[in-house]
């Protein structure tokens, strides 16, 4: 009975009280029921679920190896796993490297040599090229295929030009390397722990990092002898890229190196948040911390918990996005309908993230914050009923004007885009194209971007490419915008977005340095900050969610992939820049994953915005 | 409809009536058009009535409430608020376009509790629904001659949507100032005494002159130097 009133109540809250203190961003006070609290949906998740997988070497190569003939010798001899092997080439300038990969077998001494400048006429090699996804689409890199049966590899670079670039190998080790980050906060001189471990727990020879600062210094740190982790102590806050290495011995004894990549955001310490106070301000509970040091924004977010005679319950969650005056809002309703002793109340689990990064700067295991008496209503406040969402809009159907207001389907691409990627002709009615290419930007950034172009109008409904449908779920969870009034089905329509985030993050931050960062790291994408803000969603903005990811089309018998050079660096099956797994989102609603359809155009199978069905599906089903 | 006297207080003091007039237009509301509609209402009272209060029931289906501006403009002209786009301005909810719920089935009452442009929400509908209280006080209209063509003007002033005014009732509490003229058709005549002598033999409550409970020869005599007297 009190669960039924429940969402009523979120909702009339949600509705009641608006800005407050927030005078220049419309930010709502999310508000979750309890049984996000005890379904672990808003918990943040363990650091040694977040880590990275890789299969693959990524090693930078310095001009100044090359010999006086502009030849680069790697010198070791790279193990061939069971099957085929792959060797992409990176030079920071086209085609200024020959690459050359000698397979060799061990039982025949059968050499087989391949360059990246020679036509392939060997069976089962191989050569293909294929941009960087976040980079220039007519920057390609060849890489070169050697088939199964190769024991170990040589791989040599002439250099046509001096310039400097990176090889990424895959060796199809049966051994993959897992690498977290052991933090939670990653603050400015507090020490960050990587703990690599191998697939079968074998041993590690070597674990060596690379650690990239804001300021370009680079640090090398190597574990000792026998340890699994390593620690660097930042300096300053900002995106640090670290790239770790770790040497093992194969079957057959021969050493093989791994690495993964990692974009790491370390954040300057928050003003702590202090003892809440508590007072009754227009028939709210507001529960204020001390004043932050700086106009940064933050979102605090909390558990409230409260005694019952069966003990200690949940009441709601709370969280908000706050700028110098930290508070959170909670209606005294909600204390009321799960009857809890309001001088019991409590907050649990008390965070402050950046609104920026996800960076959890505090962490608060528990605060008392007691409800006096006379801070609670006398009566209790009539919920509203569960939402009604109103169809048959006379304005869906209109013709696309130019005068301010309508309900539109808004059309949003994702991180560094060109521009729109949805095939425009695929849609109908009042259809808006959201327009912000070539920039990388935070969900929170991104989210306010969506709100200004969506300004014009009264309600919209979003169909979203990769990270635009982040950012319109940021949107509709923490601020007021247009969103909140579109009616008819489906919210918010996703294709292709990395909800709890994508491996291109750390490896694009590692080779940003030669390629550039495309249009800029982005942490919120990483694994880590994919994973620290879905813990801010709660389920009631993500059932708005109706979500489709793709994959290559995979062929019996045959090397599939959407982009090669992704293909490294991601699981299968993926769309060339996200992996299935990590496209899902619990709590909203899968529409099913589809092969054949790829990230973006100029890769192997069409770009899959373009699918004129599943356009057609989301333009027919979306809310507006 | 015409209630009957409900009030006579004591000699001279006014007698109050209670009226009802409801019109149903079933009138499109012309979208982003600041010219807007206007309802006639007509109340047919004695010249001599005077409004003691009004309240106006109004059904409105809009899928946007907040485009709308609902303005009220008695007989003599005076002209007040009901509805001023509900939600604007914003900075936060309901957001610059205002309030975004639909339709509007409303008693607009100085004697509310919630004030029209202070509820709204994703989920109620009609979103502006029961006793409220209208941007302007109604009491604007006190004192004023509730005869005549009452005028509601309804305008939408934002694009893609439009709405339909449904029904409009005019509940008002009038007075008569001038208690002797019982017929109500401001003159004083014979049809007033003998609305009075009936009242009288009859003891209805609009006899009772003096205001004591009682029918007696103080009550003819109030009447008579009443009408005697006559009204300005």
């Amino acid at each position: 009975m009190r669960h039924t009133h429940f969402i009523g109540i979120l909702l009339a809250f949600l509705v009641a009280f608006s800005v407050g203190a927030q005078a220049t961003l419309p930010a709502k006070q999310v508000v979750a029921p309890p049984s996000d609290i005890t379904s672990g949906l808003l918990k943040l998740p363990d650091p040694i679920e977040l880590g990275e997988t890789s299969r693959t070497v990524l090693l930078e190569i310095d001009p100044q190896q090359a010999d006086e003939s502009g030849l680069v010798d790697l010198g070791f001899p790279f193990a061939a796993g069971e099957g085929p092997t792959r060797v992409v080439f990176l030079p920071a300038k086209t085609d200024a490297w020959v690459g050359i990969v000698t397979g060799v077998k061990d039982s025949t001494q059968e050499q087989l040599v391949v360059r990246t400048d020679a036509p392939i006429e060997q069976p089962g090699v191989s050569l293909v090229r294929d941009p960087l996804p976040w980079g220039d689409a007519g920057k390609t890199f060849p890489a070169l295929t050697l088939p199964a049966g190769q024991d170990g590899l040589q791989i040599q670079i002439l250099m046509r030009e001096r310039v400097g670039g990176y090889i990424l190998v895959d060796a199809d080790p049966d051994r993959s390397l897992y690498t977290y980050v052991k933090q939670r906060r990653t603050l400015v001189n507090e020490p960050i722990t990587l703990v690599s471990s191998l697939s079968d727990g074998s041993k590690i020879v070597t674990l060596s990092a690379i650690v990239k600062s804001p300021d370009g210094s680079r640090e090398f740190i190597r574990a000792e002898l026998d340890e699994q982790t390593l620690s660097f102590m930042p300096k300053q806050p900002g995106k640090h890229s670290v790239q770790v290495f770790v040497e093992f011995a194969n079957k057959d004894n021969w050493p093989v190196l791994l690495s993964t990549q990692h974009l790491i955001e370390v954040e300057a310490p928050t003003t702590p948040l202090g003892i809440p106070q508590i007072a009754a301000i227009d028939q709210q509970i507001v529960i204020s911390f001390d004043d932050a040091s700086s106009d940064d924004r933050t979102i605090v977010a909390a558990e409230v918990w409260g005694r019952t005679e069966e003990g200690m319950v949940p009441v709601c969650w709370l969280a908000r996005v706050c700028d110098r005056n930290r508070s959170l809002l909670l209606d005294p309703a909600t204390i009321q309908a799960v009857g809890v002793d309001p001088r019991t109340v409590e907050l649990r689990e008390i965070r402050v993230h950046d609104v920026d990064s996800m960076v959890p700067t505090q962490l608060i295991d528990r605060l008392a914050a007691p409800i006096g008496p006379g801070l609670l209503p006398n009566a209790t406040k009539q919920p509203l009923s569960t939402p009604i969402r109103v169809t048959n809009n006379s304005a869906t159907n209109a013709s696309r004007g130019t005068l301010p207001g309508g309900h539109r389907l808004l059309l949003v691409h994702g991180y560094c885009s060109d521009g729109n990627p949805f095939t425009t002709s695929h849609f109908s009615g009042d259809v808006a194209v959201f327009h912000d290419p070539g920039v990388s930007r935070s969900h929170d950034a991104f989210a306010l971007e969506i709100l200004a172009q969506a300004s014009p109008m009264k309600s919209f409904g979003v169909a979203a490419h990769s990270q635009g449908a982040m950012a319109a779920l940021h949107l509709y969870t923490f601020y007021f915008s247009g969103l909140d009034w579109a009616r008819g089905d489906r919210l918010i329509q996703s294709v292709g977005a990395p909800y709890q985030g994508t491996a291109l993050a750390g490896n694009a931050a590692v080779l940003g340095d030669i390629f550039g960062f495309g249009c800029g790291e982005n942490t919120d994408m990483s694994y880590t900050g994919a994973a620290n803000w879905l813990s801010l969603i709660p389920t009631l903005s993500r059932q708005q969610v109706w979500y489709y990811t793709t994959s290559f089309e995979d062929r019996p018998f045959a090397f599939d992939y959407c982009n090669i050079i992704t293909d490294l660096l991601l699981s299968d099956p993926d769309d060339g820049v996200i992996e299935r797994d990590r496209g899902q989102l619990p709590g909203a609603t899968n529409m099913g994953h589809t092969e054949g359809w790829c990230h973006t155009t100029g890769m192997r199978d069409p770009a899959q915005c373009t699918d004129a069905s599943r356009n057609a599906t989301i333009n027919a089903r979306a809310r507006r | 409809m015409r209630y009957a006297c409900i009030s006579m207080i004591a000699m001279l003091a006014p007698c109050s009536y209670a009226d009802q007039v409801c019109v149903v237009p079933n009138a499109p509301i012309p979208d982003n058009t600041p010219g807007g509609i206007t309802i006639p209402v007509m109340i047919d009272a004695s010249a001599s009535e005077l409004v003691e209060s009004i309240q106006v029931t109004l059904e409105i289906t809009h899928p946007w409430v907040g485009d709308l501006v609902v303005t009220l403009t008695s007989p003599s002209g005076t002209s007040i608020t009901l509805l001023d786009r509900s939600g604007i301005p914003s900075t936060g909810f309901p957001g610059p376009f205002g309030c975004g719920g639909r339709d509007l089935d409303a008693e607009f009452s100085d004697d509310a509790s919630v004030f029209a442009e202070d509820v709204c929400s994703y989920s109620a509908m009609p979103v502006i629904a029961g006793p409220v209280i209208p941007v302007q006080s109604l009491s604007s209209f006190k004192g004023e001659s509730a005869l005549g063509e009452w005028v509601l003007h309804v305008s939408d002033h934002s694009a893609y949507d439009s709405g339909v005014v449904v029904q409009v009732c005019l509940s008002t509490t009038t007075t008569i100032a001038c208690s002797p003229d019982l017929t109500g058709d401001g003159v004083l005549n014979f049809f007033d005494v003998s609305a009075f002598l009936n009242a009288f033999n009859t003891m209805n409550p609009i006899a009772d002159f003096t205001g004591d409970g009682m029918f007696n020869f103080f009550d003819v005599s109030a009447f008579l130097n009443a009408f005697n007297t006559g009204c300005s």
